[in-house]
Formats: C-alpha cells, structure tokens, sequence
C-alpha cells in the first residue's frame, strides 16, 4: 500500500508539472550549445541554462525573424541595458532569463507557441547577438534541417578565426579615432554592431554622416596613413552644422568643447558642452531598421531645445518628445532632459556618392588641384585621365539625379565631358549649343546591361564562366550538373504594382528552372521555360510578370534537372516604366532663356526618369527633352572630366541621386552655398 | 678534434672576449612577445610601439600604432587590451592601477577603468586646446609629469610635403605655411604645459619634431629635436618657460605677435632669439632621430650611470647616453654612445625602466620611416662596463673619468686622443655641416691616483664649439677596450 500511494504521489507530479526538459550551455566564442533545440507546439517547457562561460550571458526566445531587431533594441537600451538584463520590451520577445554570471545556471520555464516554426534564441548582451544564437524548432516532427544545422555547425567551428574584432566578425562596435573626410581632423569612426558607422566629429561635436555597409579601409603607408580613408558603404545621412540651438537664443555661436566619452556595451557616449550646457549623445543603429538612434541628454536647456529637420536630409526624423513643426524639432526645457531622435533611412533619398571636393584625398585620389570653391573648397580639372572617385556601387535603373556646382574659366571653349557615367550618358558643356547639355551614348535598352548580375548574386551550384561572348557583366552561371543548384538576387521594389523580371540568358534547347520568391514557388508557374535561344551566344530575356507591394525581396531561380541554361541577369520592369519600342519622340531640345554663363560658379542640376532629361541652371530648368529611343538610364560609376576636358573648369560639391530630383528640391541644392559665390 | 686543439680555442675564446669586450657583457638584450591582437589585425607592423610606463600593481602600459594601449603582467607575459582606437598615441604615463594619460593626435586624453576590469570605460578630452590642421606630420608626443602634477606635452610642425585640409581646428595663419616645416595652427613646434585641473600654458616654443620630453633627476625638462630646417643636427634641450628654441615657424604663436613670417626676420636676429641647446647630436655619427630622454633614476640597479639621461635613435640600432653639468648658469654636457647594435633594433622610440631599475623597456616604431617595431628589453647582469663614466669641463680642457682603472701608459699619452672642434650653423636650410672643423691635440695629460679620471688640457677653449673626442686607442687596465668610444661635449660657455 505504501508503494501503491508512492507511485500514485509520482504520477501526480508528473501530470501536474508534465514538462520536456531542455539544457542550453555556452562554448567558447559565443556559442550555445547546442544551436538547435525540437520541441512540440504549445508544449511545457523547462529549460536549464547554464553559463559554462567566462563571459556574461542570457537566452532569449523570440519569434521567427525578429532576432536581429531584438538584439538592436538590446543594445539600444543604453545605460538601461543591464537592469532589463538587455531583453527590451518587444511582443516578439517569448521567454528570457536573466543574465546568467560565469559559471551560474538558471531555469525558466514556458510554453512553447503553438505555431509550428523556427524561433530564434539568441544572447542579448550587447554585441553578443550578432552571433551568438540557435534555434528552437517548434514542430510535431523533428525536422531534418535541425540536424543539418548541428553537424554544420561543429565545421564551422573548426574553421572560425575568433580574434577579429571588426563588427562583422565578433558583434562589437568600433570606435576609431582618425582623419576622416567632410570632417575637423579631430574625427571619430565608429562601427556600430549591426552593420551601421557614422563620423561623429569632436573638434565640432556633432555627426558628421552615416553610412552602412561597411566601416572604413585606411589609406597611404601604414603608420603614416597620410592619405585619408575611403567610407566603404553608402551615406545615407549628413549634417552640415552643430544642429541645436536654444529657443529664444539670439547668440547662434556658442563655444563648443568636447569632453571626451564613456563606453557603453563598447558604443561611445559622448559628452560635450555647448555654451555652458553639457550634452550627452549616444548613437545607436535603429533597431530593425536601416538608420540611428540617438540617445540625448541635456541639463538646464534654457527655454528649451531646437533641432532643424532639414527636407533634403537622407532620413525621416521623428523624436520621442516635444514637437515637430516646419521642420524644427521643439524640446522644452523637461522634455530635453532625456529625448531620443530616430534618423531611419528613406531609400535612396541621400544621394549615392557625394564629393565635397574639401580635400582631394577624400576621393581617395591625391591628384589634382584646390582652389576657393562654391563651399569650402572645389576641385579642378584640365583634361588628363578622367577620375572615378571611389563610390558605392549605383542603381540608376529607376532614374538618375546630379547636383553639383561648376566654373568654367573659359566659357567660349566647350567641354566635352564635365561628368559622365560608365554607360548612358554625360553632362557637357557648348557654348553654341544650349551650354550645358546631357548626352547619351546610343544602345538599345533592349540589351543594355543594366540587370542584376548573376554572377555577382547569391549562388550555390552554378558556375561562374566568362567564355560565351555577349554576356554582360564580368560572366554568367552556367547551370550544369545536378538539380538544386540555385541563384538568388536581393531586389527592391519601389513601388506597388506588376512588375517584370526579366532573366537575361542563353540555351541550345528549353531548360527549365524553377522560380521562386522570398521562398515562395507560384503555383501555376512552378517553372520558367527558358526557351532553347538557338546557341549558346544568343542572349534572351525570360519574362516573368508578378505583383510586388514596395519592399526587399529575394528571388531564386533553380535548377530542377541535371541541365540548365547560362543565366546572365536580371532585370525588373517597374510598373508605368516606359518600355522599349516607343515611337520616336522630337529629339529638339526645349530650353529657357539662353543661360549666361560666365566664369562665376553655376549651380548645374540633372534630373533623369524613365521618359525625360531635364537640366537646370542656377535652380532653373535649363533644358528639357524626352528620351530618345534607344536611350536608357545610365549605369555604372560616375567620373569626373575626361581625356579631351578644355579649357580648366572647377566642381564642387558633387552629389549623385539614384532617382530623378524635383524642381523644388533642384531649387533648394541651389541655394545651399552659403559662402559668397565668386 | 683532439684535446690541444680544444685547449687552443677554448684560450682563443678567452683571449678574443677579453680584446672584443662588448655592451652584451654587460647588458642582457630581450624580446618581449607582442601582442597576438595586433599581429591579427595588422601584421608585425602593427607592434611599432610609442609609448611605455608602469603601473604601481607592476603592470606595463604601452600604446601602439593603431590606436591600441595595452597592459602586460611581465610575470605572466599575458596582454589585455585597455584602450583601442586612438588616433597615432605617442606616449603614456600610467598614473595610478586605474588612469592612464595619454597623448594621441588630437587631444591629452586621460583613459579611466571605472570599473576596475583591467579595461578603460571612459576616455576623457583632459586638453584639446590646440590647433591640428590636418598635416599628416603634426604629432603630438609625450606626455611626461613633473612632480606637482603638471603634464608637459610637445607638438610637431607640420610637413611642407603635404597640405593641410580645409576643415581645421584652430585658427589658421598663413605667416607660418608652407615654408619648409611650419606651424599654420597654434602652438605647433611648442611645449606646451597642462595643469592638473587641463588648463593649457604654452610653454616654449621653437621646435620642429620635438620626439621626445623627460626630466633629469633635479626636475630639468628637456625635449629632443630632429635634423631638418633651422635644425643643424639633432640636439636635445633644456626647455624653459618662454624660451625659443630656434625654428622660426612656431613664433607666430608667441603672444601678441604682430610681425610677418618668422622665415623672413633676419636669421641674425633668430640667433639672438633662440636659446641653443644643451647637447648636440652630432648627425651621421651620434644621432639622426632622437627620441625620448629618459633619465637613469634606478640609484645604480641598471648599472653606473645613475643621474644620465639615455635618449633613443631612431635610425639606428642605438641608444644614446647624455651626461650634464651646468656651466655658467647653463645646462650643457656631452653625448655618447650607450648600447650600439648587437640585436637592438632600430626605432628606439619610447624609454622606460621596470619598477625594480634592472631592466630598461624600449619600444620601436617607425611610422613610414627608418624604424622597426616590438618591445625589446635591456637587463643589466651587474657587471660594471668599461666605458666613459662622466665628462666635464675645466678651464682648458675637459676631464674624463671613466668606470674602470684605466692602462695608465695609454690614458697618459697625448696621442691616445683624437680631438675635433666644430660647430653647425644656424639657418633655414635643411641641416648643416659641420662648420670650422679644427684638430687638435692634448697638450697635457693628467692621470688621477685611481687611473679611472684624466685630465686633457687643450691649446685652446671656444664657447659654443662642440668637442668631439675618439678614444678609441684606450685601454682598461685589464687590457679591454671601452665599450663605446666616441664622445661629443657641447660646449657653450666655458668655465672662466
């Protein structure tokens, strides 16, 4: 009987408390172990972590695909981060521990969600995240992905080289102090954990830009580095001046000092005064999306704080106090004690690549000449070689935009090429013609290279070649021996609508492939065609027509025999994007007034959409006319002058945009020189 | 081999290490492992190392290249990295297990561990107030603090082979740009002082690449300078507040300055000015690049030459050695050789000794120029080397005294001695020969009882001559030969 009431005491507990229990430990370089875990839906779960490690760790479970915002928000905590124990509050957020010290466990327990999918657990100490996670697989079947992962991930560990301690690699931020462009020489670089950097000026004490993609590559001989750094990546935000004032401050100027900065998580808060009121600013990336957070706090602000939101900035800004009205952010006095500012990133709304001209070694390109420009100063040219300042990779396939400022010192004599583009066109100076002028080189759309290449996409299988003649790019995947072989692109969709993807590729015969979409197979199209092209030279474009709503996607082409084609690239049509074959349109140019142009600095704007190509002197249209047929948008790197430039002419402050630019914000760049124009 | 023939070339080892008696005798080199950081990041070159102190817990605190400052337990030989991404440090002084200041580009900046995890949380601007105009070549060195807590600082002149960016800080005066090294922002070619509070006092001014700043042991700063414009050869200097040290560019920094170029005052009226120096480094035979002077204060753990100073050279594998005295109100004395090759790399940038005195740590650097890069060590094992303990001036001569008794057949003869008298011009021109070269020979020998001081009376004394004197024919009395043989005295007053 005894025994009897023992066993029925056991199989109370059991029923009550009926858990599956799950033991997460650490192992050297910010791993779990192990990184995958099976449990069933809506199940009981009693999980034990335990901190083997040397460092400080937690587990956080959160929903499928939020993992890098959750591990963002961590770090955006700030100087809150370690009493939230860095979970920030988030529905995605399903179950936590605490921090867990070296060498301490701790258990939680929680219900496992009742969708089947994969739930990332990651560490949210800062710059942990980045690569310390697993998953959680919630299914009624253990998959068979979960043990793929685990075997590759005992591969990886072997091959893993953990010293590196640039962002990328190890999750931490960067802060390096250096000479960089468009800034005082007292600059600081910093590499925020999740692939943002800025240049956070401390002789001015304000950000100068930010960028993401990448940090910075050092120039000239090592230990001298007398050439300034090249940005590796794309500036998405600049700001020109100290932007607070305090309301009703009548004096602008107020002494700027800097203090210095505290590390926090290895993030740099930087503290500074302005008149005699000190600011603490701390730049974080926005989580979950491209942009900055920027956590201020500022002590006695008189009659409170202003900060202009300028309409060309790169970003959308809003604040988590006070107002924003006609461009100025308003903080009172209470409001500016703690307030965070978020800068999130509008598209290729700053331009691709901007030249101040300030210092020839900003271009990474020592050649040349300075004098007294438009702003600071500009750049001249006299023939030679023409010059591609380094600069991000462009996509001018929805349009293209430029800004720039010149001075012709001979406006009698033309210039055949002031800036032009790898293919599609330059912007010229004629003096008997309408002065400046863009003119594009001749090539059918049809054929132009202006896809995504395959070859520098996404792409397991498939084989990079470059023997066929006609393809475009540096190659093409040839698709060969077995299925499964893939290419992915990365797209971006700018607006809602059907659009085309057109793969440009070459066949003997018909060699199907299967198309999918973020993952998505179409059901009544589960394979593209890829009609036989005649031979293996002959390039062709397979169309395929979908609705897209604006955002990423990734499409994947692939192979579902042991046979493929040679893929080349991808194109997409955007909806109302003019096609091809339109009919002849009038080639006259339309232009204003006659211009006069003199040997002063000129404002010179270039707006260039599917249809047309408009030019603007000094913020007015300049000339106007339609593209002609055969002409496309241009492609490829930007240069400056070019072999048979004559006579000498001056640039300054070049901006190219990735999109047509409106009149009115011609009009603003217009008017952005605020030194005297000479 | 037979047993004679061992006899033979054991005596033959004898008899060659008692004629080649050489610095390693005395002194033990060492390498010290760098750290793996850095060779990951950047390679061996990212282990050019600018700056060394101790910490009172005995941890070692050196900054490198790229911005690193690193702690060492020399015991352990195990790195941790305390501070990173600086912009070109040039120096450190560890001020307590906590603080640590250090001069970089653009600021005297104080790194502070507030958490005591070996690792710095803030890094705190402590004195910004100068001007940097984006000139690759404005370094900033040091710092050094004398006893009531003030840090003394020297800034670089900028290089006329490059420009300065448009974006600077300070104000920018073209009376001093583009004319060989120039100082176009304040306070370039200046020591500057920073109180403890970061209040900055310029301190003296006329300065071209002042590498280096230490005190004597009786509180005497000095900053070295290189060979270049209004530089004849390298020298080391005795830095006084409001003195002007000779080149030109810096003195439009000078309060209220309201003349034109410096370059284009009369070079008379410069030589007025400028305050000479209390050694001179001869260049090509003592030094090209002087660095930092690091004065002996381990009360003889690191050998016999307690009170000196030991300068580093960056062309060459050598440290220097400086012996003063002051003569007529002004600190002068002579130069010599102190440890010459025999392993040690070129680059001696930064000086400092270990916490019990024994060993002398150097770092190497090279910044793009002559140089090496890594930490080496200097141990002295005790014995006493043979060589030039103090030289100073009489009435008509100098008088050497030397470590060890000296071959008092040799130390007596006149001909034992070959002495040159010269000097370096001053002028905007890059460098100077050797101007008004004599020869001379020792009129009188005199020999102390001991055998370790002589006497060498000249036919004839001029002020602001420098004397240099080859002994390479001496012996000790144990038949050695001196360990360094060629000694400078810059004699710019005489004794009267």
């Amino acid at each position: 009987m005894k025994l009897f009431s023992t066993f029925l005491l056991g199989l109370f507990i059991i029923n009550s408390a009926y858990a599956v229990k799950l033991r997460v430990s650490v192992k050297a370089g910010l791993k779990y172990d192990p990184i995958a875990l099976h449990v069933q839906p809506s199940e009981k779960v009693e999980l034990l972590f335990d901190n083997v490690d040397e460092m400080m760790h937690n587990f956080v479970l959160v929903a499928p695909g939020s993992r890098l915002e959750i591990v963002e928000s961590a770090i955006a905590l700030g100087a809150e981060g370690p009493i939230r124990h860095y979970v920030p509050e988030s529905v995605s957020v399903i179950a936590s521990t605490q921090v867990v010290l070296p060498g301490k466990k701790t258990t939680i327990t929680f219900v496992s969600p009742e969708i089947e999918g994969e739930y990332p657990y990651v560490c949210t100490f800062p710059g942990h995240g980045f690569i310390m996670y697993g998953t959680l697989f919630v299914a009624k079947e253990r998959p068979t992905k979960m043990d793929e992962l685990l075997s590759k991930a005992e591969d990886v560990a072997k091959a893993e080289n953990l010293s590196d301690l640039s962002p990328s690699k190890s999750g931490f931020a960067v802060v390096h102090r250096t000479f960089m462009p468009d800034s005082s020489p007292a600059a600081i670089a910093v590499a925020l954990p999740g692939g943002h950097s800025y240049c956070w000026d401390a002789g001015t004490c304000f950000l100068r830009y930010a960028w993401r993609n990448g940090f910075i590559k050092k120039n000239g001989s090592f230990g001298r580095w007398r050439t300034l750094p090249t940005i590796e990546g794309r500036v998405y935000l600049r700001e020109r001046n100290f932007p607070f004032r305090f309301v009703g401050d009548s004096e602008k100027n107020h002494e700027i000092h800097f203090l210095g900065y505290h590390l926090i998580d290895g993030i740099p808060q930087f503290r500074y005064t302005y008149g005699k009121v000190e600011f603490t600013e701390l730049i974080v990336k926005l989580p979950g999306k491209n942009g900055l957070l920027r956590k201020f706090k500022v002590n006695n602000s008189q009659g409170g704080l202003l900060f202009p939101i300028p309409p060309d900035s790169g970003v959308n800004t809003t604040c988590n106090k006070g107002t924003i009205q006609k461009g100025m952010l308003r903080l009172s006095p209470e409001e500016s004690k703690s307030f965070s500012i978020t800068q999130s990133e509008i598209p290729r709304k700053a331009p691709v690549f901007h030249l101040s001209m300030n210092d020839l070694i900003a271009s990474n390109n020592r050649r040349g000449i300075l004098h007294p420009g438009a702003i600071g100063q500009a750049w001249q040219f006299s023939g030679g070689k023409k010059i591609t300042p380094a600069q991000p990779k462009g996509d001018f396939s929805s349009g293209a935009g430029v800004s720039t400022w010149v001075q012709i010192t001979d406006p009698k004599r033309p210039i055949s090429s002031i800036i032009s583009w790898e293919k599609g066109g330059n912007i010229q100076y004629s003096p008997s013609q309408k002065a400046f002028f863009f003119n594009t080189t001749s090539s059918e759309i049809d054929d132009s290279p202006n896809g995504l290449e395959a070859e520098n996409a996404k792409f397991k299988g498939p084989k990079k070649q470059a023997s066929n003649p006609g393809h475009h790019g540096s190659g093409y995947l040839d698709f060969g021996t077995e299925f499964g072989q893939y290419v992915e692109w990365k797209i971006r969709v700018e607006k809602d609508g059907e659009h085309q993807l057109r793969f440009r590729y070459a066949t003997v015969d018909s060699r199907p492939l299967q198309l999918s979409v973020n993952g998505e197979v179409d059901l009544l199209t589960p394979t593209l065609p890829f009609a036989g092209t005649g031979n293996w030279t002959t390039w062709k474009h397979q169309v395929f027509k979908r609705q897209f709503t604006t955002g990423e996607y990734l499409v994947r082409l692939t192979s579902v025999d042991k046979n493929g084609p040679n893929v080349d690239s991808l194109e997409i049509i955007s909806p109302g994007s003019k096609q091809k074959n339109k009919s002849k349109s009038p080639t006259e140019p339309k232009s204003s007034e006659a211009p006069i142009i003199d040997g002063n600095w000129h404002h010179v704007a270039l707006s260039l959409d599917q249809t047309s190509v408009r030019l603007y002197l000094d913020g007015n249209l300049h000339v106007k006319r339609d593209l002609e047929s055969g002409e496309g948008l241009p492609i490829g790197n930007v240069s400056i002058a070019s072999k048979t430039s004559h006579p000498k002419f001056l640039l300054d402050e070049l901006s190219v945009y990735e999109r047509p630019l409106s009149s009115v914000e011609i009009k603003r760049l217009s008017q952005l020189a605020t030194e005297p124009v000479k | 081999m037979n047993q004679a023939l061992c006899v033979f070339i054991f005596c033959l080892g004898l008899l060659l290490s008692s004629v080649k008696a050489k610095i390693t005798d005395y002194y033990s080199l060492d390498k010290v492992e760098p750290p793996k950081l850095l060779l990951e990041r950047y390679g061996i070159k990212g282990t050019q190392t600018d700056g060394l102190s101790f910490m009172p817990d005995g941890r070692l605190v050196a900054c490198f290249v790229g911005g690193e400052v690193f702690t060492l337990r020399p015991d352990t030989g195990k790195w941790k990295l305390f501070a990173d991404g600086l912009h070109t440090p040039l120096g450190v002084v560890a001020l307590n297990n906590r603080e640590v200041m250090i001069a970089q580009r653009p600021e005297l900046t104080l790194l502070r561990d507030l958490d005591e995890d070996g690792k710095a949380d803030e890094y705190k601007a402590f004195c910004d107030d100068f001007g940097i105009s984006g000139n690759y070549h404005e370094f900033h060195f040091g710092p050094v603090r004398d006893k009531a807590g003030n840090f003394y600082v020297s800034l670089g002149t900028a290089s006329s082979g490059a420009d300065v960016r448009h974006e600077k800080r300070g104000v920018f005066d073209k009376r001093s740009y583009l004319q060989r090294m120039y100082a176009c922002v304040p306070y370039r070619g200046w020591v500057l002082q920073i109180t403890p509070e970061g209040r900055m006092n310029p301190w003296a001014s006329g300065l071209r690449t002042p590498n280096g700043l230490g005190f004597d042991l009786k509180g005497n700063l000095f900053v070295t300078d290189n060979q270049g414009d209004w530089v004849g050869t390298s020298k080391l200097h005795h830095v006084q507040k409001g003195n002007f040290y000779g080149h030109a560019g810096s003195l439009i920094w000078e309060k209220d300055w309201k003349r034109d170029k410096p370059v284009s005052l009369p070079v008379s009226e410069l030589d007025e000015r400028r305050e000479t120096a209390a050694v001179l480094f001869p260049h090509g035979l003592m030094a090209n690049s002087p660095s930092q002077p690091l004065v002996d204060s381990t009360q003889g753990k690191f050998g016999p030459f307690a009170g000196q100073l030991l300068v580093g050279e960056m062309n060459k594998g050598r440290i220097l050695r400086v012996m003063l005295e002051e003569v007529g109100g002004k600190v002068q004395g002579a130069c010599i050789p102190f440890f010459d090759g025999n392993g040690l790399a070129t680059g001696n940038n930064r000086l400092c000794f270990s916490p019990d005195g024994k060993t002398l740590w150097i770092g190497h650097s090279a910044h793009g120029w002559a140089g090496n890069q890594g930490i080496q060590t200097l141990t002295w094992n005790g014995r006493t080397p043979a060589d030039v303990l103090r030289m100073n001036l009489s009435k008509k001569g100098f008088d050497l005294t030397f470590t060890v008794p000296m071959d008092k057949a040799i130390l007596s003869s006149p001909k034992s001695y070959t002495i040159k008298s010269y000097a370096y011009k001053f002028h905007q021109g890059y460098g100077s020969p050797q101007v008004g070269v004599k020869n001379l020979k020792a009129t009188q020998v005199t020999l102390s009882e001991d055998r370790k001081t002589v006497r060498l009376l000249l036919p004839e004394m001029q002020e602001r001559q420098l004397y240099e004197i080859s002994l390479e024919a001496l012996k000790t009395s144990k038949g050695e030969p001196l360990a360094n043989n060629l000694i400078v005295y810059h004699a710019h007053n005489l004794l009267r």
